[in-house]
């Protein structure tokens, strides 16, 4: 099993400004991105909690919300709470901050379960998974279809966001992969872009796999990205891509 | 396609709001002991607040809009106080940093639990009640022309300027309709600048928000002040719809004693956190 990962700030945004987080461990499995929300304030470093809390969960993932979301949401206010901030600053750390969220895990088959080869993944908002088989779009999830993105998608939220709200803002998948697959989780603007393409009887992956094959994939991933934003295909704001080979 | 252009620091829009402080708003609403002034001064600090909360970021305000104040009344011009005196059109960070004062005030919100919450939050004031004087509505369009022919020269590609007129309709330099039409035919290469207009009235009559039709509307006021309003672009249309809004194509940025916040929550500058997610 092998993880890449490569992302971009919005045009115009500086580094320190860019809101989507990614996460791997190809030991356990476990993949994760998060998009923090640009309304809310200090969603940067909660879409990062988000991702890394994830992956480095001590129970099995995607698990219940209880058991490893209240602990972020609490580092999460811990980090903020005794700054001195201007009065529309403390009125957005009293909203929390926001973020949509996708994790994914891939059950590697172990000793008397070698052909159980599943994969478990749990959704909020509209970060997406693509799995690839034979070159064909296998399994696309949450989003199959590119006139369904909008810019009020669900968020996890970093205060007062239970997980009796989090259970209706969820969607859960599960499947089933084998030697060959690829899996592609990817931020909501690049999940357009690449519905869009499969709309128009293309394999992106293969555009994006063009791009990725390369010693510097970052900077080819950077130009590809500017290039695609100059023609408009792709909408301005963060980008995000893990792309997991098995 | 119109109303399209991002709205970035590189490409802000902006925002001047007319604000009618003249005699007639020290008139109360009907049946209660509120001054329509202080509607006024409700729905400005209102929206200032909202525009800044939706371009403040954890840094600090991202300056997505350039901002400004014209009172009309005993004289017209730049209305906003303190050490933004005398200034026509200022980034949004100016504005947020300089309110008159802050004020504490209780919010009671649902706790997730079946109770209710009671936080104090601070509440920034930009603008105090005025009423004195005439309503020189057609001089405020004139001075709002100016301001935001000078803005989409600086930035000719931005979103297209808002204008919002808050006001009980009641101009006394004669007819307004050619002066806003003159301020709704300026344009960035991205579209016609809009006119949106809050009616604040001391009729009992139900708030209502974007209509398509004046026969709907209550008085001569009401009708006039449809009139002169934009229509509403489509992706505001359709962000209004996905809010829940009952909107048609033919819907104006115009509000009947009610506010226009929504309006400003429609503008796309990013992923928004909707309703739903705040259960």
């Amino acid at each position: 099993m092998e993880a890449r990962s490569v992302w971009l700030p919005k045009r115009g945004h500086s580094l320190d400004e860019y809101e989507d987080a990614g996460a791997a461990d190809p030991a356990l499995g476990r993949f994760a991105i998060a998009d923090g929300a640009t309304e809310s304030s200090f969603a940067g470093p909660w879409a990062r909690l988000l991702a890394d809390g994830f992956v480095s969960a001590a129970g099995p993932q995607p698990g219940r919300w209880s058991d490893w979301l209240p602990a972020l949401q609490q580092r999460w206010l811990e980090q903020f709470r005794d700054k001195e901030l201007a009065w529309y600053a403390e009125a957005k750390l009293e909203d929390g901050a926001f973020a949509t969220f996708l994790g994914l895990t891939l059950c590697a088959p172990t000793g008397f379960f070698m052909e159980r080869r599943k994969w478990h993944a749990v959704a909020v908002g509209d970060g997406c998974l693509f799995q690839v088989r034979d070159n064909e779009l296998y399994r696309p999830f949450p989003i199959e279809r590119a006139e369904d993105f909008g810019n009020t998608p669900w968020l996890i939220g970093s205060r007062n966001d239970s997980s009796k709200s989090l259970r209706q803002k969820e969607l859960r998948a599960k499947g089933d992969w084998r030697t060959g697959d690829c899996f592609w989780l990817m931020t909501d603007a690049l999940a357009q872009w690449f519905l869009t393409d499969i709309e128009a009887c293309g394999t992106p992956w293969t555009k994006l796999e063009a791009v990725l094959g390369s010693d510097d994939s970052q900077e080819r991933f950077a130009d590809w990205v500017e290039d695609q934003r100059d023609r408009q295909a792709l909408k301005n704001d963060d980008v995000t891509l893990i792309v997991v080979n098995v | 396609m119109p109303y399209a252009a991002e709205i970035s620091r590189t490409n802000p829009s902006c925002f001047l709001f007319l604000l009618d402080q003249s005699g007639s708003m020290s008139d109360t609403f009907s049946g209660g002991s509120k001054k329509k002034a202080d509607g006024v001064a409700d729905a400005i600090n209102k929206l200032l607040q909202t525009l800044v909360l939706r371009c403040s970021k954890s840094e600090g305000v991202r300056d997505y809009y350039h901002v400004g104040v014209i009172g009309y009344g005993k004289k017209v011009g730049p209305a906003l106080g303190g050490n933004l005196a005398g200034f026509g059109l200022v980034p949004i960070k100016v504005i947020a940093d300089n309110p008159l004062r802050i004020e504490q005030r209780t919010r009671h919100s649902d706790d997730g639990a079946g109770g209710i919450l009671t936080q104090t939050v601070k509440f920034p004031v930009w603008f105090e009640p005025v009423a004195h004087g005439q309503t020189p509505m057609c001089e405020a369009f004139d001075q709002a022309w100016h301001l935001v022919s000078a803005f989409i020269v600086q930035f000719p590609g931005c979103y297209p300027p808002m204008i919002v007129n808050i006001t009980d309709g009641e101009a006394s330099d004669g007819d307004p309709t050619p002066r806003a039409g003159m301020v709704r035919d300026l344009a960035s290469t991205d579209g016609n600048v809009l006119l949106f207009n809050v009616h604040i009235s001391a009729s009992a009559s139900q708030p209502i928000l974007y209509p398509d039709r004046e026969a709907s509307l209550p008085d001569e006021f009401a009708r006039f002040l449809f009139r002169i309003s934009s229509p509403l672009p489509p992706a505001m249309l359709q962000a209004a719809r996905r809010d829940g809004q009952a909107v048609s194509d033919a819907s104006r940025g115009f509000v009947f004693n009610a506010d226009l916040v929504s309006l400003i929550k429609f503008l796309d500058i990013g992923t928004r956190v909707s309703d739903k997610n705040l259960r």
